[in-house]
Order: structure tokens, then sequence, then C-alpha cells
């Protein structure tokens, strides 16, 4: 980092003691209170649990998950591992492993399975984790388009604008008017990858990291040259290790090969799913409880150290090169999604599909039958229930779409099961900075278990959620209240 | 809730007590000036010693020397009290009194008993502790300026780009000033410290500059024959609104960053870069106290920063100016009132005849035309001065060389002793005046920044203590009646300001009681309808050319330097807890969170004479010792142990010496050679 | 400006927060710190939106609404939660507001509590009583960034457990605290208090 931060201080000190963390308080230089404050926030410095964990995602919790508790010790939030889902974990002294076909598998090298995922034009055909690989799949031509002097940041932003395109991280919100307004910033400026991904249900960013590193780095490089970005910082879930490693070692190649043209490097994330949110994201990589902050201002007029920042999700920006290439008309037409599809349907894994097409052909798709199915979670923990099968699957329709998490359900599903999951999910991962939050999502809890359908009660936790500082607790009932719709609807 | 100033230092911020049953179970700040809602621990949790088992309770009277004190009733004390005072002016004349007015307490009661010792006694022999603190802040700043206070207001903090600190330790000193400056940081302006210490404010700077004590006044001279060097001052201001400038600059020959260096132990780089930064900064501000004027270079050292700023124009500006940090809550409004031997209320000169005349026609007596003698040479006349009249001053925990003070003090012969608390010097009183503490009486205080602001009662004072003003009126009424001089009865404190509006109305004309209710005010104020001053000096000087004149500063090595007897430097000053002599502080609470001497010693001297943190151990210098605990740390540089004056049974001025500075007659308590030992 | 209110057209100063013009109840924000945005209780609905009026500056033409029944169902229910989960004994204001809102907290019939964190006793002045704090955050800002540049004070934990507490949770005095009891000044649960109000 261009200043010391105080996160990675700490994990270079792990385990921590009261010196240590002096110590990293002192040459982060900032007050021991705020050192403080963030060992007592992130699970990490605190000590992880050790021994056989569950992974509690809302697939596991369809699977009877108490039955599947008992053969563990504790249990750790969903990692993207749906798809193959029930998934235990080995934490020990000798590191983090998964168990996986018979075998404990180390964190830095367990990937998603490449069978998952098949491509058209957003996602190559093939894993290319070798530069080599990826020149030979046809990658960098924007990289070199733009050392040929073939692209300018004027080019790219208006490509982008033309594309239209939104952003895939789960709001949606149009990319060129974010691009634009950092471009017209004071330098310094930064560019932040959002590589969080921790919405449950979610595996599409893990996917693109673990396989199509130079396409991620490609696509970051693009924009941060088009927006004048000094510097641009991967901020990565801190579990993918592999990940982790495949981007640091594309970040050498490139570098190798004169292609690295902003300096670029890895920032391990806080681990907690509030670290995705853009402004906790940024306060964690300033040595900061990963607390969101109040908007305005946003990011792009005052983000990483108070300087203009653009905060972008990892399938938006891996759209680039491809945009680029075959210009903002072809790729509109396509307007290529990723879906993470998982839960009962036969071939649970990623799908590319373009945007619009109807949720019960998605999940065909996977080999699902619609019919045979209770609902689906739409969007994750912060998505919602439903058997509209019909919906399109696209950006300001009548349900939200999130970053692309369709979890399906068969009929034997408690779903009263699977919420109780997500109210869980949601009591742990609230930040507690301000009041309806960490106050709803308890209250929540205890709604769900005594299976509470009180419509004026609903209708008061909604209302007060909604108030909220940040989408966390705004969406946090969302679940709650369309199980009843579905319920009612049945 | 009612509002009323704190009573501890010159911030004066407001506040307001919660009394409950007779008992102060909490303060808050309101949102005003200057303090806006913010306390330091003396206001916040401090307030609570007018409740001490110490407070003097009723009037006692010594009948001759070796008697012990009996209690008398008010009749017998005032009667026996002025009865003395006039023995003594009989046989002595006016030469043989003085009375010192403390700056403790009101504007009303300092205007009131400066006038007893003027209109009444005939004698200029007036003066209070800033004798101690910053006479030579202010005599540096009143012949440059014309002036001796803050030219600029506190907020102004929120408009400097700059701070340059210089001996002041301000975050236990000024607690809240530090805080909004420390803000102020924080949003981006830079900070320069100037100190041997580690303080606080060293801590939240841009530049810690760690002077050897005592030379400060080099480092200040060279910074300024830096910026001539480098053309980095400001020629039109310097034309335009000074003068004495050539002199001064010759004077500077021998300053050299390579000499500043050599003594001052600040690498040059750091000196040339502080002082480029105050230059090119257009909104710095200078920031001072003790680390300054305690010192027989004292007056030099402010001087040196007098100087500084008018070489690179920084006074009549806003976010910049000259900033003394006053220690006492009203030792500002204590000079206002006259409370110095050689100006009236005002600061009209006595020695001139306008003022002289002026002050003749609003009392209707003769004055003498000839300035009294100053605190520190009043106890060195003695038993040439025979009868003291002392109000709220304790000398023998707070002057130098204690065992000195304290033959003074039994060598003399009448001594009137007025205050809220038994101390260290009531022992010594032929006369003790039992007074009402802040929270029991009417009044004004003028905090640092010349902000007149209410005193209002909350309480009645306990047994039989009165206010400051009353006694002080009932000790003239006997001394008027027996001299058949004139003396107004004053119903309260109000028509006692109301004389000092008319007595001074250029400065305080236009603040009344009734404008005080809302907030304070600041001097001058000459009408009612006038906001009150901000910034001084905007357009001219209060010199008579309307210019500010340089004068060479000077440095002298410290009057006692180490010896292989006394390896050591010993430095004094405060601590947050607790507050000069210790006599408030010290019976509050505040006294728990600190309850007991400690000296900071450096770990390398700690660890050259095997001593640990904690250890109990002796600090000796020529003129005596103390106990006290080592404080291992380095706060304080190798070399130098610093010690606060607080504590009465281990007085740090038993240590220092009463070595002068030769302008301002201030003591120098910042450097005196001792050594350690340890103790078991 | 002239921005409405409830229907009513009010006069402002550019610069200003919408809470010198709305009429509404606050508790995280304090003029002397920095604290605002956080605990929800001022929301308002500006153009049909939801902003902390603590927070938000007026601007010409805002429709601004502070008592739709959403807004009310807010607050009543975050009073309730607030009364639920802590000992709101000493904050006469929010027992207030519960009243006027209609607050009954049993209808949630149950949650988890922050009523049994003992009293913290370190120091000779205060009291630091965390079963009654709400995290509003006021004294951790007043000790750092809004007033004193101490910081003695930071959070500890997450969600409904995050509450204040020292550096390396140790007793004030073995911090950098200086006892200026500014952060007492400005707690409005009564969880920090001065201990002269505790005996008698
Ligand atoms: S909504 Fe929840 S996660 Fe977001 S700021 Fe509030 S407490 Fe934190
Ligand atoms: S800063 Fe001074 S005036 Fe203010 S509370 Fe502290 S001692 Fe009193
Ligand atoms: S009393 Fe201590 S904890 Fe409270 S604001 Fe002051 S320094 Fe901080
Ligand atoms: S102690 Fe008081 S001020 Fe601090 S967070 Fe709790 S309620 Fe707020
Ligand atoms: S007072 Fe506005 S959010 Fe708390």
């Amino acid at each position: 980092m261009e200043q010391p931060s105080l996160l990675p201080l700490l994990d270079e000190r792990l385990p921590l003691t009261e010196e240590k963390v002096a110590e990293a308080a002192r040459l982060a230089g900032v007050p021991l209170a705020q050192a403080w404050g963030v060992v007592a926030y992130y699970p990490r410095y605190r000590g992880l649990p050790q021994g056989r964990l569950l992974v509690d995602d809302p697939v596991a919790r369809a699977r009877g998950f108490s039955r599947l508790r008992e053969e563990a010790e504790g249990t750790y939030p969903p990692l993207g591992l749906e798809a193959l889902s029930p998934v235990y974990l080995r934490f020990t002294e000798k590191g983090r492993f998964l168990e996986w076909e018979g075998r404990w598998v180390p964190f830095r090298e367990f990937r998603l399975p490449f069978a998952l995922g098949r491509g058209h034009g957003l996602l190559p055909p093939e894993p290319a984790p070798t530069l080599a690989q990826y020149l030979a799949l046809g990658g960098l031509g924007g990289l070199r388009a733009w050392k040929g002097g073939l692209l300018d940041p004027g080019k790219v932003l208006k490509a982008v604008e033309e594309a239209g395109l939104l952003g895939r991280g789960g709001a949606a919100f149009p990319t060129h008017v974010k691009m634009r307004a950092v471009a017209q910033g004071q330098a310094p400026k930064y560019l932040v990858v959002n590589a969080d991904e921790s919405e449950p249900g979610n595996f599409k960013d893990r996917f693109l990291l673990e396989h199509h590193p130079f396409l991620v780095l490609e696509g970051a490089l693009l924009a941060a040259l088009a927006v004048g970005a000094s510097r641009v910082y991967l901020y990565v879930r801190e579990e993918f290790e592999a990940a982790i490693l495949g981007l640091e070692r594309a970040i050498r190649e490139l570098e190798e090969a004169g292609f690295l043209f902003v300096p670029t490097e890895v920032f391990r994330s806080g681990g907690l799913y509030i670290c995705g949110e853009e402004t906790a994201l940024l306060e964690s990589m300033e040595g900061k409880r990963a607390e969101p902050r109040l908007k305005p201002p946003f990011p792009v007029e005052r983000g990483l150290w108070g300087r203009p920042t653009l905060v972008q999700n990892v399938e938006t920006l891996a759209n680039l090169p491809l945009l680029l290439r075959e210009g903002p008309e072809a790729w509109r037409r396509k307007e290529p999604k990723l879906f993470s599809i998982s839960g009962d349907v036969a071939r649970p894994g990623l799908y590319e599909l373009p945007l619009g097409t109807p949720l019960g052909e998605a999940l065909r798709r996977a080999g699902g039958e619609p019919e045979a199915l209770q609902a689906v979670l739409l969007g994750g923990a912060a998505g919602v229930f439903t058997r509209d099968w019909d919906l399109p699957l696209a950006y300001g329709g009548r349900l939200p779409l999130g970053a692309g998490a369709i979890v399906a359900f068969g009929k034997d599903v408690d779903l009263w099961e699977v919420l109780e999951g997500l109210a869980h999910f949601f009591q742990e991962e609230s930040c507690g900075k301000c009041f309806p939050c960490p106050l709803g999502t308890a209250v929540q809890v205890g709604m769900v278990r005594r299976r509470e359908r009180d419509p004026s009660l609903l209708q008061d936790l909604a209302a007060t959620l909604r108030g909220s500082l940040c989408g966390l607790g705004q969406s946090a009932f969302w679940a709650y209240r369309s199980l009843l719709e579905v319920e009612g609807a049945a | 809730m009612m509002r009323t100033t704190c009573p501890y230092c010159g911030v004066g911020c407001q506040v307001e007590p919660e009394v409950r049953e007779g008992r102060v179970v909490r303060v808050l700040a309101p949102d005003l000036p200057p303090n806006h809602g913010a306390l330091c621990v003396k206001g916040r949790f401090g307030l609570d010693f007018p409740f001490s088992g110490k407070r003097l309770l009723y009037p006692m009277v010594r009948e001759r020397k070796g008697a012990p004190l009996r209690r008398a009733t008010w009749e017998e004390a005032l009667d026996f009290a002025a009865g003395k005072l006039l023995e003594v002016l009989r046989r002595k004349g006016p030469g043989g009194i003085a009375v010192f007015p403390s700056a403790k307490t009101t504007n009303e009661e300092v205007y009131l008993a400066q006038k007893l010792a003027r209109a009444l006694l005939s004698t200029h022999n007036v003066d209070h502790c800033s004798r101690l603190c910053h006479s030579s802040s202010t005599a540096a700043l009143s012949r440059s300026l014309g002036g001796a206070s803050m030219t600029n207001p506190i907020e102004d903090v929120w408009k400097t780009d700059l701070f340059l600190v210089v001996g002041s330790n301000t975050t236990e000193t000024h607690p809240v000033i530090a805080a909004m400056i420390k803000k102020r940081v924080r949003q981006g302006a830079r900070m320069i410290v100037v100190d041997p210490r580690y303080t606080g404010m060293a801590e939240a700077a841009t530049l810690w500059l760690r002077v050897r004590p005592g030379t400060d006044v080099f480092l200040l001279n060279a910074m300024a024959r830096y910026l001539l060097e480098e053309g980095l001052w400001d020629r039109a201001y310097v034309e335009a609104r000074t003068e004495g400038f050539a002199e001064w600059r010759a004077s500077l020959e021998g300053y050299t960053l390579e000499a500043a260096q050599e003594v001052t132990g600040v690498p040059k780089e750091g000196i040339a870069e502080a002082a480029r930064l105050y230059a090119t900064t257009e909104r710095a501000g200078a920031y001072w106290a003790m680390g300054v004027t305690q010192h027989t270079k004292g007056t030099a050292t402010a001087q040196a920063l007098v100087n500084l700023a008018l070489l690179t124009g920084k006074v009549g500006k806003e976010g910049a100016g000259l900033n003394p940090l006053r220690g006492q809550n009203n030792v500002q409004g204590a000079g206002d009132m006259g409370a110095l031997p050689d100006v009236y209320p005002g600061y009209l000169r006595v020695a001139e005849e306008g003022p002289r005349r002026r002050f003749e026609a609003l009392w209707g007596v003769p004055l003498p035309e000839a300035p009294g003698l100053r605190m520190t040479e009043v106890f060195a006349a003695i038993p040439e001065v025979e009868a003291i009249y002392l109000i709220g001053e304790d000398p023998v925990t707070s002057e130098p060389y204690q065992d000195h003070v304290k033959e003074k003090l039994l060598a003399l012969p009448f001594l009137v002793v007025q205050d809220i608390l038994e101390n260290e010097t009531t022992p010594f009183a032929d006369v003790v005046l039992p007074a009402a503490s802040f929270l029991e009486k009417e009044g004004t205080f003028t905090n640092t920044d010349r902000r007149v602001q209410r005193v209002r009662k909350l309480l009645d004072p306990p047994g039989e203590a009165r206010p400051d003003w009353w006694i002080t009126q009932e000790l003239g009424k006997r001394l008027a009646q027996a001299l058949g001089r004139p003396w107004p009865t004053y119903p309260g404190p109000e028509t006692i300001w109301e004389e000092v509006r008319r007595a001074i109305p250029e400065m305080v004309g236009g603040i009344s009681y009734a404008r005080l209710e809302a907030q304070g005010v600041r001097w001058p104020c000459p009408e009612e309808g006038h906001p009150g001053e901000a910034v001084l000096f905007r357009e001219g000087f209060n010199t008579p050319t309307g210019k500010a004149r340089f004068f060479p500063a000077p440095y002298t090595p410290p009057a006692e330097t180490p010896s292989p007897d006394y390896p050591l430097t010993l430095s004094t000053g405060r601590v947050l807890f607790h507050w000069h002599g210790g006599t408030l502080s010290r019976n509050s609470q505040l006294n728990q969170a600190y309850p007991e001497l400690k000296v900071e010693v450096n770990p390398i001297d700690a660890k050259r004479l095997g001593l640990e943190d904690g250890e109990p151990v002796y600090v000796v210098s020529r003129r005596g010792r103390i106990r006290a605990r080592a404080w291992v740390t380095e706060r304080t540089p190798e070399g130098v142990v610093y010690a606060p004056f607080h504590f009465a049974e281990a007085p740090a001025n038993r240590l220092t010496l009463d070595a002068l500075d030769p302008v301002s007659r201030i003591p120098e308590y910042k450097v005196s050679a001792v050594r350690l030992e340890k103790a078991d | 400006m002239r921005l409405k209110v409830n229907g009513k057209e009010v006069e402002a100063k550019e610069g200003a927060l919408l809470l010198e013009v709305a009429p509404v109840p606050t508790l995280c924000h304090h003029p002397h710190t920095e604290t605002r945005g956080v605990c929800r209780l001022c929301l308002v609905e500006v153009n049909g939106r939801l902003a902390p009026a603590c927070a938000t500056e007026v601007r010409e033409g805002m429709e601004v609404r502070t008592d739709t029944e959403g807004l009310k169902a807010l607050r009543r229910t975050l009073l309730e939660w607030l009364a639920l989960t802590t000992d709101l004994s000493l904050a006469p204001g929010l027992l207030g507001l519960m009243a006027a809102y209609g607050a009954e907290p049993g209808r949630w019939k149950e949650a988890p509590s922050r009523r049994g964190r003992p009293p913290i006793r370190d120091n000779p002045f205060f009291l630091r009583d965390y079963a009654k704090c709400v995290n509003c955050r006021r004294c951790v800002d007043a000790c750092g960034d809004g007033i004193m540049g101490v910081y003695a004070l930071t959070l500890a934990g997450r969600g409904l457990q995050a509450h204040p507490t020292t550096p390396l949770d140790r007793p004030l005095p073995e911090t950098p605290c200086v006892f200026c009891g500014n952060c007492v000044q400005v707690c409005p649960t009564g969880a920090l208090r001065p201990l002269a109000l505790e005996v008698g």
C-alpha cells in the first residue's frame, strides 16, 4: 500500500499479543485505540475456530442442517461453495483445508471445479491461469490496443457508456457514471476491485478469480487507465487463497511482459460479509473497523484515503475486454451475465446467460425442473424467495436480481429452516454501527425461530430495518417477507 | 442551570455546575465561547474544593508575635488589621506597606484592592503572581507592541494553518486550547513544537525541536537570522509598521545555524525548516507559556518571538499573532485592573501625569508619582517593608527558594492573609481573613483572550467566610475613616464594575453586566454597541509612534549550569491534574488521580544511577532536597529531570534558585542544577 | 433558500442541516461531536427517500416529510427495541419519546439483552455502566476525533455486541485518558455518569 495500513501489519504478526498490536499501531501511525477497535472487530484477530466446521449456507440449511451440524464442531459462513454444499472444513494448526472427495485439500490449492462453468462470450472456454494460455485464447487485446495508441480514456468511457454496462455486484449502478466521476476527479485516484464475494449463493467472482485472473486484471487495468487511477487494489476475500496466489502470479507475469501499466496489488479482505459494502471495504483498507460510511460523499468523490476512488465488482470489470473487442453494440445484444445456480438442480454451477432469460429457463439449463421445486432464493441472503418461473432475470424488474445467485429448493425442504439460517447470518454479520440493523436482525432471529406470521409485526420490522444505514440492514427482511408471500400464494 | 466561569486556568471555560444538597455533583459546559462545550479535568471534576475540610471559616488574629492564632469576630479582626496598617503607615510611610491582590479573585476585587493601596495607603507597592509566570511576556510585548495580551482570539485557532508552540505544555496547562489546536492539526494544519520534553504537544507536532533547556532564545534568533539571509521576510511590513530594525538586525550576527545547533542541540536542518515553515505560512500563530518566560532570560525569549513575528509580518492578522497563554483564571484581569506597581487600571502609567490626574479626579485623593516595588523586590526589602496585605496567594509554595521565603516571612512584622483555604503561608499570618470561593460570590474574570465573563453565586459561603470585595471594602472603610479620605460603600460587585467602566472607558466602557448575561465580551470595547475587538493591532500599535519596535534579545547561558556535584538540570512545571501551589486541586477529588510527586527521569540517566521506575529518590540542589518517586520516561531528555511544583510536602521550589530576569524580575524556575540520590 | 417541511414552506440558511428546520427526535447527533447518521431516529423522507436529518443539508425546493406512518412506525419500533435490550432508566429523554410514540416493547416478546453488563468503576471520577449504553458512539468521538484527540475510547465487538471500551480493555487510568469528562457530558443515556451523582 502507498500508506502503511493496519490490517496487513496485524496479519504479519498473527497470532497477536498486546505488544504486537501496539507495535502494529505504531508502524501504521494510528492510536492504539484504533488498533484495538480493529482487533476486537475482525474475527481472525481473536483466533479462528479450530476443528471440523460445517459451511453454513442456504443449501446446507436445506439438506437437514441440524443433522449435518452434529458432525461438526462449529460452523463457518458461506464461502461460495453452494454448488458443492454441504461442505466441511478442517481448521488445524497446519492450516485451513476443505474436505473434498475424501481428501483434505488446502485452501491455497482448492479451486471451484471447472466443469461448473461453460463460456460463450464473457467466460473463455477453458481456464487461463498463465499469460501464455490467456494469449492463446486471444486475450490482452485491450491492453495491446492501449499500448498501440488505439485506445484512450475517452474511447473506453464512451464504449462503456454506449454499452450501458450496469454494475454486476448487486446494485446495478451504471458503470460509466462512476467512471466519469472518477475520471474528472483530482489525482491521486484509485481503482479498487471489489473481490470480496460473500453473498450466500454467489460464486461467480470466486470462479473468475480462480480460473481467469488475466481477464480480471486486463479489465481492471483498462478501467484504471480510463479513469487515471494511479494504483489498482484487488480487495480479495482472504479465504480465496488459491485465487490470491494466482492473481499475484498473474500480476508478476503481466509486469514481466510489460503490460502492468498501473501498479497493482492484492489486499486481503477483512473476512466479513460487510467488507463487501464498498465504503466498509475502504474503511478496512484504511486500517479501520469495516463499518459503512454515510453517503454522500460517495467513493468516486472521497474514497480511499479521501481520494476519488472507483470501486468496481470483478464481473463488471471482466466485461471490459469483451466489450471493447466486440464494440458496445454487439456486447449489448448479448448482455452476458453470470448466474450462480445451486441447490436442487441436477447440474449446480456457474452459467453465463443473457440478461432477460426467464427464471424457469435458467433452472432448466442447470438441470432443474421448476414444477418440481417449491421456490428459489434469488439474489442471496439479501434476496427473495420466489416461484415466479416466468420472471425475466434482468435488472430493474419486479424482483431484485442481486449478483445473480439462484438457490433452488425442492418440495420437501423446510424453507423456514433456510430462512432461520439467513436470519442468523444477518445477525452475525451486522456491523453494529447504526441502530435498526443490530437490533432488528437480533429481533428477527427470534421471530423466525417462533415462526412469527403477525403481519403488523413484520410490517414494523420492515419499516424499521429499511431505515438502516447500509444495504445489509435495509435488505435483511426481504427474504422473510417474501417467504410469507410465497406461503400465501401456495 | 446557572452558568459561571471555571476558576482554574486562563482559558476561562464556561461551566454549569449542578448543585444538589450543597454539593457540586456534575459540571456541564454550555455551547458558548471560549470552550464550546469542552472542559478539562479541573473544570469538570475539580470544582469541589469549596467543600474541602481546609476551608477557613472564621477570622483569626495573632495579638503579638509568638502567640497562637485565635478566633475573632469580623469587627475585631478588621479593626485589628486596620490599626496595625495605620501604625506602620505612620511610622514608615507608604513605602512600608505592600498589597498583593490575587489573580484568582474577580476583577472587581482586584480593582478594589489596588484602589485601597493607592488611594488610601498612598503606595504603588501593588503586584500579583503574574510576576511568577508571565511578566517576561508582559515586558516584551508592552515595550514592543504597547499591549500585553494575546493579540488574537482563541477561536482564531480554527483559522490558523501553522502553530509555533514554544515552551508550552499546552495539553496539561491549557487543555481546552490544546484540544482545539490538536483538532486543527488533524484537519491539516501544521505545528512546530519547541520543547525539551516530549509533551502531548510534541506528540501531535508535525515538527518537534528538542532544545536544551534554556536555549530557546538562541534558536529563535537563529531562525530570524536565517530568514534574513534567505530573504524570507516581509520587507513591506517591516518598513511600514516597525522601527528599530537595523540595530536589531546587527545584534543577530553570531546566531548562525551552526552555532544554534551547537548551543541548542537541535540539528540545523530542523531549525531552518521551522523558520521556513513559519515565514512562508500566511496564517501562522505563535503560542507560548512558562517554558519561555520562567528563565533569567525570559524577557529575551519572549522578545525573540516578538521579533520573529514582526520580521515575518504576523501581527495584526487573523489566524496568526502572538499569543501568550495566561496561567491563572484572572491573571489577565489582575493586570487589566492595575495590580502592578507601575500602572493603574487599563495599563495607564503611574509615572505619567495624565493618568495620575485621571485617577486623582475619580478617587478624590492625591496620588504618588513614583512606581512601587515589584513582588520579588518587596520580599527582598523585608523588614524595610513592614506590612503585607496578601490576598489569595501562597508564596511559601509558589516563590522560588522556599527556605529563603520562610525566613523572610518570619522576619516580616505584620502579615494579613486573606484566602479561602488554609495553606503553607497561613501559619505566618497575624490576621487571617476567610474569603468566599468563586461559587459563593458575584463578579467577573477576564480570560487569556481578553474576554470578560461573569462569575455567579450558586451557594452561600460556609461559616463566616465573606467575598473578597466585601472584606477589602470593610478594611478600606476603617482606613478611610482614620485617614479622612473618601471611600464609597459599594452595595455589590456590579457597582464596583460601574466604577471600573468610568475609570477606563476606552477599555471596558461598553461592557455592562447586562451584556454579559448572554456571553462574555472581549476588550477593548469602548461602547455598548461595540462587539469587542478580536484581533489587536490591525491598523497600528499602541506605541507612541504607532509602530512596533524590535529589541535585541541576547542569549545568556542559564544562571546555574550542571557541575560534577550537581550533574543534572532540573526543570519545574505543572501537571494536568493540579493547579499551581496545589491549594485548590489537592483539596479536590483531582488529588486522587495524581496523589504524590513524581520526577521524570530519562532512562539513560536512570540506568547510570541504577534507578528503577517507581523507586523513591531525593532530588538535591545547592539549596535543599525533596523526596519523590522516579518516573523513568523518554518524555524528558537525557540530563534533565522534571518536577511539578504542586506538592507542599515535597516542594520543588525548595530547590530552585532566586536568580531573576534583569527586565521582568521573573525567577528562574526552569533551570537549576541538581543530583538524584536513591532514597529508601 | 426555501423548502417544504410537512407541506409548509420554510426558510433556511445555505449549509444548514435539515435538523434545524424539521422537528425530529435525535439521539446520536450532538453539536460537540461529529457522530451522526447512526441512530436513525431523525430519519425523514426527502422527496420520498429516507435521509437522516442530522446529516443532510437543506437544498432549494426539497420536499421533506417528518411524520409519515412509516417514519412513526420506525421511531416507535426503534424505541421499543432499545427498551427491550438496554436499561434506559437514566435516559429521561428516551423515556419521554417512548411515551410520546406509544411504545410497547412487550409486543416483540424476546430479544437478546445488554442489561447483564456489569458497571465498571475504574477511576475516581466517573462510572462506565454499559448496561445502559445504546452504542451511539458520542463518547468515542468526543474522546477522539470530535473534541479531545486523546483516543482513550474505542469500540469492541460487532452487531448488538458492539460497545465502547478502552484500548486493550484496560482500566481508564492505564490509558491515555485525561479525565476531561467530555465523554460523560455527551453521553445521552447515563451510561457514563459522574461518581458524585452516585453517593447520596
Ligand atoms: S445496516 Fe447493519 S451493517 Fe450496515 S451500517 Fe448499519 S449495522 Fe452496519
Ligand atoms: S481548560 Fe482551564 S478554564 Fe477550562 S476547564 Fe480546564 S482549567 Fe478550567
Ligand atoms: S474522560 Fe477520558 S475517556 Fe472521556 S473523553 Fe476525556 S480522555 Fe476520553
Ligand atoms: S457510553 Fe453513552 S455516549 Fe458512549 S456509546 Fe454508550 S450511550 Fe453513547
Ligand atoms: S440523530 Fe440523526 S441519525 Fe442519530
